[in-house]
């Protein structure tokens, strides 16, 4: 059986923050959207291969996975979120290592300069990134892999919806 | 049940200010900051005293002064910069002990000149959004100016911090600013930096 995958195409507006879905949405197609200081885009890379939490099966290489950690603090009431955004672009074989670096270039170009105040606000400044290293047997040691952490501050929809 | 008392309102997304500000001078950005930029603008009103006065009293307030200052910790230092952390300085080729080039800072006791001072110094903020009254940014723009206090500190592992202050000064030569009441200052909205 094939684990969950994103959202069908069409079901949702973007840019919006009035849903966790839909926060992902945006995200999503921000990166696919997002055109590099040298003209690149994320889909001359992974295409459309942009999944939240994990990549379905069977999958094809490389391909980038979303995840949100989501915290708001009593300080604004619960409006305002502090997010973490885990990113993983994964590659198989070794060979496609430059393959997922340079496509996490783009991401890191896109998050770290990313702000919309089109629906809510979301703005992302900073991140931490990391190549992980390959897997050992019993895994596939010919997976590889690079993760990286946006932070970011959220006014969204979900919450300040209650307020107006 | 009843929602949260707060503050926020739909109009946040849009009129929030981010980051830390960017200066310029005239067209230019002066140079990339630690931290963010203060706008202090630094006015001190006075009310008029009177025998059997209790509390300050509405209509009877006045400025009296104005000191408007941008500050903040900038980590770069070129040629450029220069001539405007020190006004008025003279540029010499030299020898060996000062490199291929000296500044010197203007003699005490000398008045500066006209070109001595910055030309719109602007502090610049981006806006969450774009409003048909308000544009992206906001800024703080300071006509006529002078960087009159600079410090440059080394620090173990970091960019050297300079740290440094511009105050506004008014020209009354130029238009809007004749009248020696007027603010050294104007605060805007833009739609590009």
């Amino acid at each position: 059986m094939s684990k969950p995958r994103f959202a069908t195409q069409g079901s949702i507006q973007t840019p919006s923050t009035a849903s966790t879905v839909q926060i992902y949405s945006t995200i999503r197609k921000a990166l696919l959207d997002y055109v590099s200081s040298d003209d690149q885009r994320l889909s001359q890379f992974v295409n459309d291969r942009i999944y939240v939490r994990s990549q379905p099966e069977p999958v094809l290489f490389p391909y980038i996975t979303l995840m949100l950690n989501r915290t708001s603090l009593s300080a604004y009431n619960g409006y305002r979120e502090t997010v973490l955004l885990e990113v993983q672009a994964i590659g198989k074989p070794e060979s496609q290592l430059p393959l997922i670096e340079t496509a996490m270039d783009i991401v890191d170009q896109c998050l770290t300069s990313y702000s919309d105040a089109r629906s809510g606000l979301m703005v992302g400044r900073s991140r931490n990134r990391q190549t992980i290293p390959m897997f050992t047997d019993p895994a596939d040691s010919s997976v590889v892999g690079v993760i990286a952490t946006y932070d970011f501050y959220l006014w969204p929809r979900v919450l300040t919806v209650r307020a107006d | 049940m009843t929602a949260p008392l707060t503050g926020y309102t739909s109009a946040l997304p849009t009129d929030v200010l981010l980051d830390s500000g960017v200066l310029y001078v005239g067209a230019t950005v002066f140079g990339a900051f630690a931290g963010g930029i203060k706008f202090d603008p630094a006015v001190t009103y006075k009310g008029i005293d009177f025998d059997g006065k209790r509390s300050p009293v509405a209509g009877l307030d006045r400025v009296t002064m104005r000191m408007p200052k941008i500050s903040g910790t900038v980590i770069q230092l070129s040629t450029t910069m220069i001539a405007q952390i020190e006004p008025g300085s003279a540029t010499t080729a030299t020898g060996a002990w000062t490199g291929a080039t000296s500044y010197a800072p203007k003699s005490a006791g000398q008045l500066l000149a006209s070109g001595d001072y910055l030309s719109n110094v602007r502090a610049i903020w981006q806006r969450g959004g774009a409003t048909s009254s308000a544009g992206s940014y906001v800024q703080v723009r300071f006509p006529s100016a002078l960087l009159t206090k600079y410090d440059i500190t080394g620090q173990d592992g970091a960019e050297v911090a300079i740290a440094i202050e511009i105050e506004a000064r008014l020209d009354p030569t130029l238009s809007g600013f004749s009248n020696i009441g007027a603010a050294p200052f104007r605060i805007e909205y833009l739609t590009t930096v």
